[in-house]
């Protein structure tokens, strides 16, 4: 990886700055704005914190605590204290837990009995009891499952068919069978096939053909076509590529260039691009991003499960 | 003074409700910086007008919240989450509990307007409808907070100010889907649903969400008359939006939902048959990119097209037998000739009626195979005369080398792969394949990738089920 010298640095510090600050800021309006899914912020903001080697400037204790206090007696988590269980929260809650080492705090009967609850006779998963479905939820599903040793407790093959319903000419997946490619939901379905060891019936050269044709001239990526490029297709993007082992169809210098300048140079984090106001979103995506760059300095991610590759490694996964 | 934060959150949240107790009907929400900027007082916070227009201002939705969303919480608990099973009647709920009924329904209007993906909040409303109607089934009486129509008018509501809003589609097709449970039918609120996801994209275009939900209630009416009159509402929103990709994949979704239809009724259907609008397809499309060069999704359309078209002709028996002609032909690709002809599809231009898109004069002459495909992509790649060329050029290069695999993995899988013919075929798309890396241009797509794929012998691309 060349590195260009017209690059601006990753502001490291900033970012750290940026993330620890959300914590504090619970009376604006864009707290409220994203209140139901602070159960997600506080895993990518620990995610970042985990890319960046600086997990210790957290307090453990008290993110352990709050983490549990979004469960509810049926074991699925909400996003938020009091907001109803949702798949969506249950993985965020477990992947935080995750990196953080403390699942055995976690009761991980309840969890699984939640999650197992929530596959329908087709092999799709609904978000919650009240029975949306969207092949993220397979993913929620599979990965949650799979971080807790306990796959066995749901219909995999089924999982795997579903999911391949999904599935469309141009090898791309979308929410449900025959919607629009979109690269976070192809994400989604390639991590769960992964999961589900079936990565075998995806046309890797089809869907990589799709993936790269994300990168735009000014080296970011979109997640359809005509779409504008925004940072966290770095991450639904590349991670995909990089379960594909394709990672290398794409021009990763202009994209690591690309992600350097949506950084926010005031108050640290990062934006969907240039110019725009920065989230802990798009933070923890645009650090995944680069860390499939090969940016010194920060951590190695597993782009199946969103997750430091030594807690990969850790858990045994 | 946090006593005084709370009176004051409690007066905006009356306030805010009151709005809507005077006007049931409001339909449009927007959040602003100052209500005495549109000649309301100031402190009320919002402003709602005589034309059923609701302002919120971003100063009280802190103040509110802090209010409101801690009572919703505490309501939720209580009425809903501390009773294991839950509550299904309303007269399993003393006098109490009952009184805080139309308080708790407040809470989540409110939160809902200020964040429309609060979705606890809409998993609220979906308990309450539910307990309502179990309650009139079992002869009580309702509270009347809520129905199917207040609440389809209240997600319209929502989406006037949050069109990228994924739970208020989520919560209406769980309405509509209860709606349906109980013997309605979806045909009578398909038009109102598509005319919603029509707004919702026109404020918010390439909608994900919206044109999901399109496709969704396309799918539940599962008729060929709705079909075709979506299709016909999308010939001039595909004019009018050449960048809009999500316009085009409906396209799709239409045209893979009369194959089916059409497929699944033995006898003809009346109407189109599907074959003949496929053809008008590929004419449709070809028109904008020929009148519009450089826009990524009519190409995107016209793979889409040609997959179809070579796959029903490999594997459907009814498709084939409707073909005029082998898709599959195929005789030569001369380097550096224009074989395009481009004086034919000038003199249809010049015919063109702009306000009929669908002519049969085009369709009938020309026939579709992959001939006409290689030297349509040629000329679209050399023709240096088009306004943004250089875009054109690497749409019609990536199209170009997308279809060469895709025919490599379609003759690789078809029922007769050691025929002569098949053999042949191979052959020449091979040749036409190691021309490939001096005819493509301006590709910003990793050379790599394109070396990797050309040399293969596995022809991957293979067709799907």
């Amino acid at each position: 990886m060349t590195n260009n010298t017209n690059d601006v640095p990753l502001y490291v510090d900033l970012h750290k700055k940026h993330i620890r600050a959300l914590e504090k800021n619970k009376e604006s309006f864009s707290y409220w704005a994203i209140e139901h899914l602070r159960v997600s912020g506080v895993y990518w903001g620990i995610g970042a914190m985990d890319l960046m080697n600086a997990l210790g400037e957290m307090d453990r204790e008290e993110i352990i605590s709050y983490i549990l206090s979004c469960k509810h007696p049926n074991g699925g988590f909400g996003g938020n204290v009091g907001h109803d269980a949702h798949l969506l929260y249950t993985l965020s809650a477990v992947q935080v837990m995750a990196i953080l080492n403390a699942l055995d705090r976690l009761d991980i009967d309840s969890i699984v009995k939640f999650v197992s609850s929530l596959q329908n006779e087709d092999g799709s998963f609904q978000g919650d009891e009240w029975g949306e479905i969207d092949t993220r939820f397979s993913y929620c599903a599979v990965c949650c499952l799979a971080i807790l040793g306990r796959k066995d407790a749901i219909d995999t093959q089924k999982a795997a068919e579903y999911v391949l319903k999904c599935r469309n000419f141009d090898g791309g997946f979308g929410c449900t069978p025959g919607a629009e490619s979109h690269a976070g939901q192809i994400f989604t379905c390639v991590a769960a096939l992964s999961i589900l060891g079936q990565l075998d019936k995806i046309d890797a050269d089809l869907l990589g053909f799709w993936l790269c044709e994300r990168q735009l001239d000014c080296g970011g990526l979109n997640g359809r076509p005509e779409k504008l490029e925004d940072v966290c297709y770095s991450w639904w993007v590349l991670s995909a590529l990089a379960i594909l082992k394709r990672l290398h169809w794409i021009n990763l210098d202009k994209l690591k260039s690309f992600i350097l300048q949506c950084q926010d140079d005031d108050n640290g984090g990062i934006a969907d691009r240039p110019g725009d106001v920065a989230d802990v979103f798009h933070t923890f995506f645009g650090l995944c991003g680069l860390s499939f760059c090969g940016y010194p300095g920060l951590k190695a991610i597993d782009p199946t499960y969103a997750l430091c590759a030594d807690t990969i490694q850790r858990l045994g996964l | 003074r946090k006593r005084k934060k709370m009176e004051e959150g409690k007066r905006l949240f009356d306030g805010l409700n009151a709005c809507f107790d005077k006007d049931p009907l409001i339909d449009e929400l927007g959040f602003i910086l100052s209500a005495s900027d549109f000649g309301a007082d100031e402190k009320d916070g919002f402003i709602a007008n005589s034309e059923h227009k609701l302002g919120i201002t971003y100063w009280c939705i802190p103040i509110i919240q802090k209010f409101c969303h801690p009572l919703f919480m505490m309501l939720k608990h209580r009425l809903i989450d501390s009773h294991s099973p839950r509550i299904s009647l309303w007269s399993q709920f003393n006098q109490q509990d009952q009184n805080l009924l139309i308080l708790f329904f407040q809470t989540t209007r409110i939160l809902l307007l200020i964040n429309s993906d609060c979705y606890s909040a809409f998993n609220a409303r979906k308990w309450m409808l539910t307990v309502e109607e179990n309650s009139k089934e079992n002869g009580e009486e309702g509270k009347n907070l809520l129905n199917f129509d207040t609440e389809l008018r209240f997600l319209n509501l929502l989406l006037t100010k949050h069109p990228k809003s994924g739970e208020v589609w989520v919560h209406r097709r769980w309405i509509l889907n209860r709606w349906k449970l109980r013997g309605n039918s979806l045909d009578s609120i398909w038009r109102q649903d598509v005319e919603i996801c029509t707004r919702v994209s026109v404020i918010y275009p390439k909608n994900y969400h919206a044109w999901n939900h399109r496709a969704w209630i396309l799918k539940q009416v599962n008729s060929q008359k709705r079909c075709l009159e979506d299709l016909g509402m999308m010939n001039d929103w595909c004019r009018r939006n050449l960048s809009d990709h999500c316009g085009f994949h409906h396209r799709k979704t239409i045209l893979l939902q009369l194959f089916n239809l059409q497929i699944s009724m033995s006898e003809q259907v009346e109407g189109e048959d599907v074959g003949e609008i496929w053809k008008r397809e590929f004419f449709f499309v070809e028109k904008l990119i020929i009148l519009y060069p450089g826009h990524e999704s009519p190409w995107s359309y016209r793979r889409f097209l040609s997959y179809y078209s070579l796959h029903w002709y490999t594997f459907n028996d009814q498709w084939r037998r409707k073909c005029k002609g082998d898709p599959f032909r195929f005789s030569s690709v001369t380097k550096g000739e224009d074989h395009w002809k481009e004086e034919n599809f000038v003199k249809f231009l010049v015919k063109l009626d702009l306000n009929n898109w669908i002519s049969n004069e085009f369709t009938e002459s020309v026939e579709w195979n992959l001939n006409r495909e290689m030297e349509f992509t040629l000329h679209c790649i050399l023709d240096e005369g088009a306004e943004k060329y250089e875009k054109q050029s690497k749409f019609a290069s990536m199209y170009r080398i997308w279809l060469i695999q895709t025919v490599l993995g379609m003759l690789k899988k078809n029922t007769e792969p050691d025929s002569a013919e098949t053999k042949e075929k191979i052959l020449l798309f091979e040749e036409c394949r190691n021309t490939i890396e001096s005819l493509t241009k301006n590709l910003s797509v990793s050379q790599q990738m394109v070396d990797e794929l050309m040399r293969k012998n596995d022809y991957s691309f293979l067709p799907i089920e």
